[in-house]
This record gives C-alpha cells, structure tokens and sequence, in this order.
C-alpha cells in the first residue's frame, strides 16, 4: 500500500467534444487585448470556465494551455492554487461558509453544522444528487453581517439556523 | 468642531451610483483640476497631506507616488488593490457599495499624477456584486469622457480594465498581486526589485489600496493643510473603521484617525452585545494583534496600537470579543486562517503556521501541555519578513497574532490546558449555550469550571 | 569582469561583480547550506536556508551590520561587503529551517536511494537539531509515476522547486509545476503530459532530497559503495562529461561532471542509460579464432601470434596496398593513433578508413543552450586529427565498401567498439568475401564477428582511458572505471602487443608521440561550485 504509485503518465478519460466551444474562444480572445501578455487572460478565462463547468477539467486545461500559448503544467498551477477554481467537479450551487473570526464569533459553526445535516455532506463534498457543494471560506468580507454564507454569486447576510430552510428552498428555484 | 464625513459622505445618496448624479455632488472636480497641474505638484500635495496607505502597512503615499515620477517604462502601470481579504476588513466593499464612482476618481487621479496609461483593478473574487456595479461605473466613465483618449481634453490616455482574483488571501501582498495579474500562481516576489521599478509584465507600477485613492481627490479639492487637520499629527486624514464581532452595532464608521479604541466600541457601535464585558479587541485585521480590555484607551491610528504590542493599525478593521469568548479557540480560528492561506514558497510561513495551528488544535482536544505554549512563542520567532526570515508579510501576520494573544492571555491559555485535564479526568462539565466553558479569569477573578 | 572583494567569516573573497554572494562563497570553496539555489538554475530564494548576515561601510565611512538576515543567493557581492554565517542569528535561523523541513519529511532513510548523498541528511547533521519536537501527524504526499524514467515520492520533497525551474528554464518543457497552495503544495505534472523528454534525468541529479527517483537506479546499490571515475560521455560527438559510478566491476550508473565549455550541469538520457551495452549478453569475453560456426575461443597469446603471422606478409614493402584498416570513431584518440602509426610505419600503401559514423539529421538544442549532437559516435574528430598527423588521407566508409566489393583489399583490420550490434550494414557482409583475412576488434558478438577470422575482444569505453575529441575540437581525457569482462581488454594493448613494442603498455609514452593531437587536453573550469 504504502509502495502504490499515483500514475500520473497516464491521461484520464478526455471529453471527444472541446470544453470550449467558440463563443468562449471568442469571449477569451477579445480579453486579449486588454492584457499585454496571454497568460495575463488566464484567471478571467478560468473564471469562465469554473463559471459554465463548475470544475476546471484536464480537456479544459489542455485547451486553456493551447489556446494562450501556455505549458500545461503552469495553467495546472495556476487552477489548483485559488479557492475559486475547483479541480474537482462541484455541484450546480456553491454554499460558501464563512468561517473567519467575526463569523466565528457570531455562530458561524453552528450554521455549518447545521448544514452538513441537512446536505448529508461534509465540508469539500458535494450532494449525491449533484446539487450543492458545501465549502469553507475565508472571510468573505461581510464581518458586519456576521454570520455570512455565499452561495454562487449571492451574499446571504445575518444568517440563522430558521432560516437556512427558506434559503436552500430559495436557491433550488 | 464636529466632525463632517468625507469618504462616506455619500452613503445616503445610492443615486450617486450614475455618473451625472455624482457629478452634481461635486464628483470628479479634482480630476477636472487635477489635469491642469503638474504631477510633480500632485505628487508634493500628497506627500503634504501626509496620507498614509490604508491597505495595511501604512506607507507614506506621497514618498511611494515620488518613487514613481522617476519610473521610465513604457508604459506605466498602476494596479488597484481591492483584494481585501484580511479578516475584519470590509470597508473597500463598502466604498464600492455606497460611492463607486469615488474610488474611480481616485484611480483616474492617481493614474495621472503616475503617468499610468493602463490602470487595472485587481478585486477579490469573494466580491461578485461589487465587481458587476465597478464594472458598471467603468462603462459609464469611458461613455462619459472620464476614461479611454484624451481625457476632459487634456490629452491623457488611461484605460482601465477591472480584474477578478480568484480567492487567495495572499494576493493582497503587492508582489503576489502583480502575480496574480499575470496569470500566474499568487507566489509574492523578492524585493528588490521593487514594483516601481519592475512591477507588472516587467514595467513600472504603482500599487495602492482603494481607501487611500478615494481620499486623493478630497486633497485636490480641499487642499492638504485641510487634511492635516483631520486626525493626529503622524496620522492625519479619515479613516473607515470596520467594526465586527460581538457588537451591537457592527459597520463602517468614518472618523478621524486616532479615536481611542473604547469610545470606538461603545459610542460608535453600540458597545458589546447582550450587554456582556468587552474581553479583548483585534484593531486592525487579525494579522495586528490583540488589544486587552485594560488597553482600550490606545488610540486607533498608525502609531497607537504599536505601543501596546500589536503590529500596526493594519486595515482598521476592528473585531470585538466579549467575555464569554475562549481566547485559544480566537487563535486557533486565526491560526487556522493563516495555515490555510499561506501560499507555500518559503519553508517557514509554510511549515510552521500548520505547526501553530496543530499545536494549538491538539491543545483544544485536551491534549496540550505548557512546554507547547513554550514551543508557540518560540516559533514565533522563526517567522516573519520584518527580520528577513520569510518572502512576505503573512508570516508577520500569524506571529504577532499567536505572541500577543498568548503573551497577553498566557492564564488562560494555561487554565485551557488545566480546564481540560481536568474535563478528561473527571468529566464534561455545564454548558453555556453552544459554546464549551472557558476559564475567565479577568475582571473580578472568578475562575469558574 | 571586474571583480570586488568581501569579507566572509573573516575569510577575504574575491569575485566577479555579477555574482550573488552564495555563488561567490561557494566558489571559493565555502560553504552555506542551501536548497533552491543552483548554479545552473535562476536562485529563486524560496528556500531560506542560506541567510547571512550583512553589514557595509556607509560613506561616512561608519559600519554597522543589517538588523535583517538575508538571503545569500539573492544578494549581489558589493565592495567591503561583511558576510557572517557564523552569527547566534544565523545558526539559530538555520536551525530553525532543517526542524521545518523535516516536520513533514517521512523516516525513509533506511529505504531511500539519496541516503548518502542527501542534503537533508547532510545539513542536519551540519546545522540542524539533534532532536524533532514535532508531535503532530505529519502530512503525506502520494507517491506519484510521472515519467518514463522518474518517479516522484512527492512525501519526501521540501519544495525546492529547483526541478520546476529546470524544465522551465534548462529543458523547456515545463511539464512540472507546483500544485496547490501552502502545506499541502506537491510537484505535479499534467496527467498524461509526462517528463518524457531527453533531459529527464537531470532532475534526479538536481533534487537535493530523495523525491526525485530514477526508476533505473531504484534500488540498485548504497552510494557510499560507489567509486566514482571521470569519463566521458560517447553517445554523441558532444563529449559530455561525466562520472561514472560503479562497484565490484558493475556500473551502476552516470552523472553529469561540471564543465562550462561542453555541457555544463547537464547530460542527456541517451548518454545517462546508454551504457547498459556494455553487460549486454552479446558482449564478447574472449577473442576467438575462425568463421562461423567454426569459430573457437583463443587464449590471448595465442591471438597475438595469429594476428602477426597473418599480417606480417601485408605489411612488407609492396603488399600494403592490399591492406586496409578501418579506424573506429568509437575508439579513443589513443587506439586510433597507435593503429595509423604501427599499420603506416610499416607500409605507406595502407589504406586508412574511417567507420560508419552514424549521424542524425540535425542536433537536437534545449532551452537553455544544451545540445544533444547529431552524430552518435564520440570520436570522428581524433581518426580526422590521427590521419592528418599520418599526412594520409581517410578513406570514407562508403568508398571502403566499394572498393572492397571490387576486390581491392585481402586483409582487413576493423576497430569496432559501437554499441549496436548491427553497426557494419547487413547488405555488405557478403562484399567481404574477396577478403582473406579479417582482423576485428569490437566488444558485442555480431554477424561481423561471425564472419571475422580473428576477432580480438575489447574494452567499452568504461573499461580503458583515453581521450576523446568533440564536435568543439576539445581534446577529452577519461578515466577507467572498471576491468573488461575476463580476457578482453583494450584496443591500444591489443595493438602495444601485435606491433612488437617492448615492456608494459604505457599511455605516458603514447601521449608523449601523440603530442600535437593531444597538445592541449581540455580542463574544466572551476569545479568547486554546487554540483549536487
């Protein structure tokens, strides 16, 4: 066990259809000219495909590495360093829970235990279902309205256990 | 004389977010002057002024914006820090909520007096919302003749183009940033070089903070003598205090720099909650330290917190922790931060705070003793780039959290080891609430188990 | 270069201006512990084990020494410039830095190729804590497959990044990076993008710990066993220098030996396993005697005779147009001469012709100026420089297999030495039939040996010394590492003992004739630098 590989040599199972199809191409191209560099449109064109994926792919960075001129292993690099990218696939909703300390200081536990008993999953896991992946995260910047989740693209503030319910109902729809 | 707010001035006017209703409130009158002078004489208002960075490390402006008269690249770039990640600091997103086009202003401003002809916003991906109403406000700005060729006629080009970061606390160190900007794995550089020299794609690079842009144009406008006068004498100007934890009423309060941290609490936001003692405030972003009850008097400003032991006045983000609060289980959460976000190019920021942080969450388990309080504060030391052991800052950030909350709680923290021998040789003990008993022994000594 | 002088440990050094203070120290033949920092590589300063501290003169004259420790590798060497190591400071920080590398790092000295030659183990003997304080689980990496030849135990690596910024900088494939962020950062490759490239092997040579494996050498021998002898490498005409490590008369493996003007840090993976030729199971052990299957093994006295009774009446004045010899551009500068000389002495019709030289299209150049050349043999220049000095011409190989096909020669001596079976061309073996007597050196049995009358076993490259010249007209010196298999033994005293020379096989002597092929025998630069 201990003497077991990770065999890397080996490519996983790549989609026969390009992540990218060409309106991203096209988006990712016209912020070319806003950046003296193509490896400068690399975080907004991961963002982009976090975005329609929810996962950064390997086709995804082969097809990133090729189309800004840039070796493979650096776009790997760059993905698996930030909290937004996810390497591995993430459900259809994000749930983000603060756990910094004003967040701390005002429950923020609670409301992550109380999710992990709803969801079924621990922090980093996704739903069987597919639906949400719940995460910690870092200090949103929301202090003053602590405790703070954000799901997707949405800040949801002064969070409490009542309504986590109403808020996962919400989110479904 | 009271004191009037300038940085927040318009937070009850959510109008001023389309650009001719800001104009009519005075904004953009600096760059409309701004553009007729000199930079040179930008540059020596500034530096008059004695405005301060508000991003942290509190850095005179004027000398860093000189440094950048003498820059020569082509072209010259200036990089907006919006990556405001330090836990307790929400006072950027608060600017870009109630007043966009300010912080616009400001760049607009800066960028000028700089020579930037490219200027890029590098905000934190956490800040979805205010990323689409700054994205916004560009659009309006280039549709009204504020951005893009030959500014209000006066033959300055600047483009602006807002950036996205990714989640990465460590992004808000200048050099990291510039990485980030570049596609690249947020690893922060070795200076020197310095930015100014060789900042962004390899040119020249002014770096600031969006607090410190926004007070620029009030300096144009309302000269520095004026700023001066706000504040204290090594500190002067207004400040956006954010004020978080167990308060009543936690926010952004705009106030002259150097209140004193206890009027701050109680006058300012609502005092602590549910009517309990104020046990121990964070000043500044958890990467400053801690204050103790007994220290409430020191003064917020840039030179007040260093005399009680804390780094700095950091961001200004103020974090309230009453009396029920355990203070190892605050470190822990900070440790934890710390851990979390280092990025990983040098050994000790690397290695040691996921020692911290296994140290400290072996003690919360029961199983510390005190040589590891010892082997904490000894650690402490190995870390930091103010003595040249580590790349950047964020290793300054955990040591002088984890020296002062242990130096200044070191009976707790002893008592917390104490408290759970005693909780795994005779058993768990009352609860309060969700939150497990902590040994108080502050104020009238109780030391109840 | 203008150079400046400073003060390290009290010790005065003095370097070009363009060094930073770790290179200059080590040049000097200091020492400061470091990782990341290589001398063929950009110092990227991650690894903060090599602080000093500095302190300088200001203009006033007043000297005080910086509050800060600093990197050595990242600090230029300035005038009057004090450096000290030895400062409670330093020690301590040093300390400080082995304790943190090894919080993670698993116990696996017992089972771990680099024992021996680990720069963990080394430093924290040298510098660090006799004791670990940690008391924590430690974190472990995978074990990971990431390229033909390496394997990545990514559990023992302490993020140098020096591999990373080699395929980035010096092979340019850039197929390794760093993933992830913080403690749980691990070297990574691209699934399926692997470090597949000609210059892989370096990295094993660069990795300070033992994360970087070659699969080859993967348990084969403990280094402390090794003896090490410098040679050559003769894969290409390049002439790469390098050691090669072996023990009991077994190579083991080889390293790539310092030079600035030929190959720097560097070799490539054709060279570094390209020897397993010579314990091929085709390599010859005895010279034999006879065609075919009617070849029989002979004692090496037995050779000397057959050979000089056979060719005494080819070399008499007027059969020498029918001899030709075949001078390998496999063989040393030494084998080549001793054979041109004796063979041209004794009769001027000789004919002298080069061996196949087997060439590529093109040569192959890395990134960082590294090139792999195009011909694969190492020594076509010393045959070109031998006959030069015979004032003859060299026959090309082509025209030699014409003209034996006409029928021209009825003897041949052929110098093998290649490290194909298949060197002579297959199609060509029946134009030999014209020929009466043929004489071959070589070292792997092959349809050549089978048609040979005698065949004299040889000695690989690993088993003799001697020179070889490059494609830059350096002339290369080697060391023998190892003996040749039972009764083989080299070219040049095959040829010493056939050619009637009296007493021992001398090289001394040889060299001393040779003079003006080998006048100016290539040294290598400064070797004190970093070579780990």
């Amino acid at each position: 066990m201990t003497w077991e590989s990770k065999d890397r040599l080996t490519a996983t199972e790549r989609s026969s259809e390009p992540v990218l199809d060409n309106e991203m191409k096209k988006a990712i191209g016209a912020l070319c000219t806003r950046y003296p560099t193509r490896r400068a449109v690399l975080l907004p064109a991961l963002h982009m495909v976090q975005d329609k994926f929810n996962c950064i792919s390997e086709s995804a960075i082969l097809e990133l590495a090729e189309l800004l001129d840039i070796p493979p292993a650096e776009v790997l690099s760059t993905a698996s360093f930030y909290d937004s990218y996810s390497l591995s696939q993430r459900g259809k909703h994000l749930i983000a829970v603060c756990q910094s300390l004003s967040c701390e200081l005002c429950g923020c536990e609670q409301i992550l235990a109380a999710l992990q008993e709803k969801l079924g999953i621990e922090p980093g896991q996704t739903t069987q279902d597919g639906k949400f992946t719940l995460i910690t995260a870092q200090c949103l910047g929301a202090c003053d309205y602590a405790p703070a989740i954000l799901i997707d693209q949405t800040l949801y503030k002064n969070i409490s256990l009542e309504r986590l319910d109403d808020i996962i109902q919400e989110v479904e729809n | 004389m009271a004191f009037e707010p300038i940085l927040t001035r318009n937070r009850n006017h959510p109008e001023v977010h389309q650009l001719d209703a800001y104009v009519k409130r005075g904004g953009y009158a600096s760059l409309k002057k701004a553009v007729s002078m000199a930079p040179e004489e930008i540059v020596a208002m500034v530096k008059a002024s004695g405005l301060r960075g508000r991003g942290g490390a509190g850095f005179s402006t004027g000398i860093k914006w000189s440094f950048m008269l003498k820059a020569s690249t082509d072209p010259i770039y200036m990089v907006v820090n919006f990556d405001e990640s330090e836990p307790g600091t929400f006072k950027d997103r608060y600017l870009a909520e109630i007043d966009p086009h300010q912080i616009l202003e400001g760049i607009i401003v800066g960028s000028y007096t700089t020579r930037a002809s490219v200027a890029y916003i590098f905000i934190r991906g956490e800040y979805p919302a205010q990323a689409r109403i700054l994205q916004e406000t560009i659009d309006q700005a280039y549709k009204a003749g504020y951005l893009g060729k030959n500014i209000l006629n006066s033959g300055y080009n600047l483009e602006c183009v807002l950036h996205r970061g990714a989640g990465a606390y460590i992004c808000g160190e200048e050099t990291s940033l510039l990485e980030a900007l570049e596609g690249k794995r947020g690893w922060p550089r070795i200076k020197p070089p310095f930015p100014a020299v060789q900042g962004a794609f390899g040119k020249s690079t002014i770096i600031n903070n969006v607090e410190t842009l926004c007070c620029v144009p009030h300096i144009i406008n309302n000269g520095p003598e004026w700023f001066v006068s706000i504040g204290t004498v090594h500190s002067p100007g207004p400040k956006l205090y954010g004020i978080s934890g167990q308060v009543n009423k936690p926010g952004i309060v705009e106030l002259p720099l150097g209140i004193p941290c206890r009027e701050l609490i109680e006058k300012y936001a609502g005092g602590v909650r549910n009517g309990r003692r104020c046990k121990a405030v964070i000043p500044g972003g958890v990467s400053m330290g801690v204050l103790t009850e007994k220290e409430l008097d020191c003064a917020l400003d840039f030179e007040g917190p260093p005399q009680y032991g804390c780094l700095g006045l950091g961001t200004g983000g103020v974090i309230v922790m009453d009396d029920t609060t355990c203070m190892v289980r605050v470190l822990r959460n900070i440790v934890r931060f710390f851990a979390n976000e280092s990025c990983g190019q040098c050994t000790p920021c690397r290695e040691g705070s996921v020692w911290m942080l296994k140290i400290l969450n072996r003690i919360l388990d029961g199983q510390g003793t005190l040589k590891d309080l010892d082997l904490l504060i000894e650690l402490t030391d190995t870390q930091g780039a103010l003595v040249g052991k580590t790349i950047c800052g964020l290793a300054d950030g955990t040591s002088w959290a984890v020296k002062t909350f242990i130096n200044k709680f070191r009976l707790e923290f002893e008592a917390q080891l104490l408290k759970k021998y005693m909780v795994s040789k005779y058993g768990p003990h009352q609860k309060r609430g969700n939150q497990s008993l902590c040994l108080s022994i502050h104020g009238k000594g109780n030391l109840y188990i | 270069m203008e150079k400046v002088t400073f003060t390290f440990n009290d010790h005065e050094i003095t370097a070009d201006k363009n060094l930073n203070v770790l290179e200059a120290v080590l040049q000097a033949g200091y020492e400061i512990p470091h990782y990341c920092f290589h001398n063929g590589l950009n110092p990227a300063g991650s690894c903060r084990l090599c602080a000093v501290e500095v302190g300088q003169y200001d203009k006033d004259g007043r000297f005080s020494m910086n509050p800060k420790l600093v990197m050595a590798c990242k600090t230029p060497v300035k005038e009057s410039l004090v450096v000290r190591s030895d400062t409670e400071k330093v020690r301590r920080h040093q300390k400080n830095i082995l304790e943190f590398l090894l919080l993670n790092h698993p116990l696996d000295c017992p089972i771990c190729d680099q024992a021996g030659e680990c720069y963990l183990q080394d430093y924290s003997y040298r510098y660090g804590n006799p004791v670990s304080r940690f008391a924590e689980k430690k974190n472990k990496q995978p074990k990971k497959n990431i390229g033909k030849n390496i394997l990545l135990h990514a559990d023992r690596c302490i993020l140098c990044t020096r591999c990373v910024r080699f395929v980035e900088e010096i092979s340019g494939g850039a197929e390794l990076a760093v993933s992830k962020r913080g403690s749980g950062s691990e070297i990574d490759i691209v699934p399926g993008q692997g470090l597949n490239d000609k210059m892989a092997g370096n990295i094993v040579d660069i990795c300070p710990v033992g994360a970087m494996l070659d699969k080859q050498f993967l348990f084969k021998q403990r280094v402390w066993f090794l003896k090490t002898a410098e040679s050559i490498c003769p894969r290409c005409s390049r002439g790469c220098n390098i050691y090669i490590d072996h023990h009991q008369g077994v190579v083991y493996r080889l390293r790539p030996r310092f030079n600035p003007d030929v190959n720097d840090y560097w070799m490539c993976d054709d060279g570094r396993y390209g020897y397993k030729f010579i314990q091929a199971p085709e390599r010859l052990t005895h010279s034999s005697m006879g065609r075919g299957e009617t070849a029989q093994p002979i004692s090496p006295e037995r050779a000397y005779n057959e050979v000089k009774n056979r060719f005494a009446p080819y070399l008499q004045v007027g059969n020498g147009s029918k001899m030709a010899a075949v001078l390998s551009p496999c063989a040393t500068c030494e084998e080549q001469w001793l054979l041109a000389q004796w063979l041209r002495s004794s009769s001027r019709e000789v004919t002298l012709a080069m061996g196949p030289v087997f060439s590529e299209k093109d040569d192959e150049v890395f990134k960082g100026g590294f090139k792999i050349c195009a011909e694969k043999i190492p020594n076509r220049r010393g045959a070109e420089a031998v006959i030069k000095q015979s004032g003859t011409e060299l026959m090309k190989f082509k025209e030699l297999l014409e003209a034996v096909a006409q029928g021209r020669f009825e003897t041949l001596w052929i110098q093998g030495g290649y490290p194909w079976l298949d060197w002579w061309p297959d199609d060509s073996l029946d134009k030999l039939h014209a020929v009466k007597v043929i004489i071959l050196q070589d070292i792997l049995k092959s349809k050549l040996s089978d048609r040979a009358d005698v065949v004299l076993a040889g000695a690989a490259w690993t088993e003799k010394s001697g020179s070889f010249i490059n494609d830059q007209d350096q002339v290369q010196p080697f060391a023998k590492a190892i003996n040749p298999p039972e009764q083989a033994c080299s070219e040049a005293e095959w040829i010493w003992r056939i050619s009637g020379r009296r007493g021992q096989f001398c090289m001394e002597t040889i060299h001393s004739e040779m003079a003006d092929i080998v006048r100016s025998p290539n040294t290598p630069a400064a070797n004190t630098m970093s070579t780990t």
